[in-house]
């Protein structure tokens, strides 16, 4: 337990040190460096990790103030009282000149254990007073730097590892702030050497063999030098006795591999530790790791199920050491994998949508591109060798037409030379045999040539063979190219489809907000219906008594009474049954036919159910609606469950608008704001216009011509799927032939004018 | 004893007037009517807060059932203070924390049990 404990400050000290070198050397900013830490960072001074030895410290703090600490300590050995440095600042002097006196008389080990001792302590009270006092500026001095050096000389002439080992750290530590890389690395080396030659003095509380050897290994990822840098993770792995040390090695050796990119090589160094235990101490660095190679392997199912068991371990971790976990680090994580396994749905929940459907519709129009691009390169590579092939078919039939005339030319020749020598044989008899043995010899010309002839059609129909082969190969190339294409296009598709869902929950989205209004609504109605039927029933008990004594007159006033009522329960059952048709057409797909529809009703019928609605979200929501209705308007044609949809939009947004603005205004005592919406219906040119305004926020003028694109929204995440006036735009110019259009001023107001042609 | 019922919807008045008819012809309740949360502010100013009982819907254009509420336990003048129920439409639990935290003595959900309302009423001794 006491071990994991100095394990757990070891990890936390080294995110210090990182933080601190790169904060001094590099200035990496803060954004960089956080990314960094989030893909299994490079730790290039983890051996600054050395200096976690506590009970050194207290032993260390304990010589250096025999009385007792001059002030309560934080992080082991800082005084939290900055009065407190002028004892520190006494301490130096005093020590200073202690180890002057002792480097100027003779030698003894009695006198050298006392130096290093004293040399020790003074780099202690040292670093308190120029380290981490001034961090930041600078954490060592060379002042300090030339005791440390000291110190690693008579440690190692002792043979007392610790603070042999103390004093490589700190001065590996102070070449990496200084930049000087090689030689960190040649200290860190000497550490890893002080191991394999077995640590002197019983150094049990020094820290575990692997870390020396990371340390080279990190050092020699920043020079470069990958074989080295392997060389010395895969020493950290052998030397590695404990599960804890075994799990931390390959832990390292799989980071570096996922930095380099092979993934496969980083779950095979993960994929030799025992089974999964989500028990196990750090277990989650290992599952997040194995889950990270597997998805650069496109192995997304494997992937989730490890990002999961990570999660869980690092969520139980956490709990154990009553740490605050955060859930979202493994958020992008979760988003890869989901775009990986084409769940662009679930990945949403992950990540900004905006991000990921741009991720997966410029993937895949470039892969589109990519891939019409190498089918065009192809089919016209196809057509080229088309046209060679068919060239040079055509080369070999005249070849072919060219060697017969030749050989029928020579055979002419052949036969007339024959008929001359026939001729010559019968008038010179005397010459015959020379005859003969020319015959012969031409006749081994004519053979040889033939042969030569036979040779070369041999060569050309293997030739054309080739070609052929060829030309098939080529030919199902392009057809696998086409069937990439087919299968790029569906991806599109699909795409679409997403596109198609989301517009489908921006409807549900509005339904939801409708839902409350509804639940108000329909409660009202219902109050009356149930109530004033009541009523009838006693006024009905009492008409009967009153028939019974004859009094006409009571009678007919009853009677009176219920008919009124009864008018009443009617339109009001009426008035829920319109309500519900309502919700029942918003949620329907549009059937998209128009119909007769009178404008007035609808736009105040959804005035309030969109007002009810924003109010049983937000109960201290306010906001005054005037309507100015044109009663001369009569019926127009529209598709009802369309057009109800953006008159919904546009007042949702519109009351929206009045409700951020008080609460701006809320903020700022001495100014009233008095939220209002306003509806105008008006008959104008023969055409219907509707105005809906609102003294709102105002759109700003720079996205005032953005309003209508798709996934446009200024409504923090979740709250608004950017397709609400997008879909309206649609409706009214593409559904209805009409036009939509915003004027506004900025923090005055917006107003969204419907047009459409009766 | 007197009643004041705010609601935005109209036909509240009818339907109050028919349920409480007998009692209101016997004399035993008056009844007055205002649709908004101003109105009803004007009327107890006018009248000089006489009613003792005040029915009050919660979700109404302009100022709220609730906003009405704070005003009415929140003046000192209106001695002694009011009984003030809420009826509503929305019987959720936050909407019934919030009236309760505000001081109101009652709160009832629409459809109205007018059953238990005149329960509830006979608790109440008029001034």
């Amino acid at each position: 337990m006491k071990k994991i404990a100095v394990y757990v400050m070891l990890v936390f000290i080294t995110g210090i040190s990182i933080a601190t070198a790169q904060s001094r050397g590099t200035n990496v900013s803060n954004a960089k460096a956080e990314k960094e830490k989030d893909k299994f960072s490079i730790d290039i001074s983890s051996a600054m990790s050395e200096l976690a030895d506590v009970s050194d410290y207290q032993l260390a703090l304990s010589r250096i103030f025999p009385k007792g600490l001059p002030t309560p300590v934080s992080n082991n050995y800082y005084p939290i009282d900055k009065s407190f440095y002028p004892k520190y600042e006494a301490v130096k002097n005093e020590y200073q000149d202690k180890i002057a006196a002792l480097e100027a008389s003779p030698r003894t080990t009695q006198m050298d254990s006392s130096l290093l001792f004293y040399l020790h302590d003074l780099v202690l009270v040292r670093e308190v007073l120029y380290g981490k006092k001034n961090k930041g500026t600078s954490f060592y001095d060379d002042t300090t730097a030339t005791y440390l050096a000291r110190e690693k000389i008579i440690a190692h002439q002792l043979k007392i590892s610790k603070y042999e080992l103390d004093a490589l750290s700190r001065l590996e530590a102070i070449q990496v702030i200084k930049g000087d890389i090689r030689k960190a690395v040649t200290y860190a080396i000497e550490r890893t050497e002080l191991y394999e030659n077995g640590l002197k003095n019983n150094c049990n509380t020094c820290n575990t063999i692997p870390k020396a050897y990371i340390a080279v290994a990190k050092h020699y990822v920043t020079l470069k030098e990958n074989s080295n840098a392997l060389l010395y993770y895969q020493k950290a792995k052998d030397h590695a006795k404990t599960a804890i040390d075994k799990e931390y090695a390959a832990q390292q050796m799989a980071a570096y591999y996922l930095e380099v990119k092979e993934p496969q090589k980083a779950l095979d160094a993960l994929n030799l530790l025992e089974k999964d235990s989500t028990l196990r101490f750090l277990a989650f660095l290992t599952f997040k790791e194995k889950a990270i190679a597997l998805l650069q392997l496109k192995k997304y199912d494997d992937a989730l199920i490890y990002t999961n068991r990570a999660l869980d371990a690092e969520q139980l971790y956490n709990q154990k050491k009553n740490k605050k976990f955060l859930p979202s680090t493994y958020d992008s994580l979760f988003a890869n994998i989901y775009l990986g396994l084409n769940q662009p749905y679930n990945a949403l929940k992950y990540s900004n949508k905006a991000d990921v459907i741009e991720k997966i519709r410029s993937t895949a129009e470039q892969e589109k591109a990519l891939q019409d691009q190498k089918l065009l390169a192809a089919s016209q590579k196809l057509e080229l060798e088309k046209i060679k092939f068919e060239l040079e078919n055509k080369q070999i039939t005249v070849q072919a037409q060219k060697q017969d005339l030749v050989n029928k030319l020579e055979k002419a020749r052949i036969k007339s030379e024959a008929d001359k020598v026939k001729l010559e044989q019968q008038s010179r008899i005397a010459l015959l045999d020379n005859d003969l043995k020319q015959q012969n010899r031409t006749r081994l010309i004519l053979l040889s040539s033939l042969g030569v002839l036979a040779v070369f059609l041999v060569i050309l129909f293997r030739n054309n063979r080739q070609k052929k082969q060829a030309y098939t190969l080529l030919n199902q190339q392009s057809h696998a190219l086409r069937e990439q294409k087919e299968e790029l296009q569906t991806t599109l598709e699909n795409l679409n489809a997403t596109q198609n869902k989301l517009i489908q929950s921006e409807k549900l989205a509005s339904l939801g907000e409708l839902t409350a209004g509804i639940a108000h609504e329909i409660q009202n109605p219902l109050n009356f219906v149930n109530n004033f039927s009541e009523v009838n029933m006693e006024l009905l008990e009492e008409m009967k008594a009153e028939i019974q004594s004859g009094n006409n007159e009571e009678v007919m006033a009853i009677a009176n009474n219920i008919i009124e009522n009864e008018k009443k329960i009617s339109h009001h059952g009426k008035r829920a049954d319109s309500i519900v048709k309502g919700m029942l057409q918003h949620s329907r797909k549009s059937t998209g036919t128009k119909e007769h529809v009178d404008l007035n009703v609808l736009a105040d019928e959804y005035l309030r159910l969109s007002y009810h609605g924003l109010r049983a979200k937000d109960k201290s929501f306010n906001a005054e609606m005037h309507t100015d209705l044109d009663q001369s308007l009569g019926t127009v044609l529209v598709i009802p469950q369309d057009f109800g949809r953006v008159l919904l939009n546009l007042y949702t947004n519109a009351f929206y608008s009045v409700a951020e603005k008080k609460k701006i205004s809320d903020k700022q005592p001495g100014k009233k704001y008095e939220p209002g919406v306003f509806i105008k219906t008006r008959k104008k040119d023969n055409r219907a216009i509707i105005t809906i305004r609102d003294n709102g926020l105002g759109i700003p003028k720079k996205i005032l011509d953005k309003i209508f694109q798709p996934f446009f929204t200024t409504k923090p995440t979740g709250e608004g799927t950017g397709l609400g006036l997008s879909m309206s735009y649609d409706i009214i110019h593409k559904g209805h032939g009409g036009e939509l259009t915003a004027t506004t001023q900025e923090g005055e107001y917006a107003e969204f004018m419907i047009s459409l042609p009766l | 004893m007197k009643i004041l019922v705010v609601d935005d919807e109209q036909d509240m008045r009818m339907l109050f007037e028919q349920r409480f008819r007998k009692e209101i012809r016997e004399h035993l309740i008056d009844f007055a009517f205002a649709n908004s949360g101003e109105q009803a502010l004007e009327y107890l100013d006018r009248y000089k807060h006489e009613a003792v009982l005040i029915l009050s819907d919660i979700n109404m254009p302009g100022m709220t059932g609730l906003e009405l509420l704070e005003r009415i336990k929140g003046n000192a003048l209106y001695v002694p203070p009011p009984v003030v129920m809420m009826i509503t439409a929305y019987g959720d639990a936050e909407n019934y924390r919030h009236a309760m935290a505000l001081g109101a003595d009652d709160f009832l959900t629409k459809p109205v049990d007018f059953i238990m309302l005149k329960e509830k009423l006979k608790m109440i001794e008029p001034g």
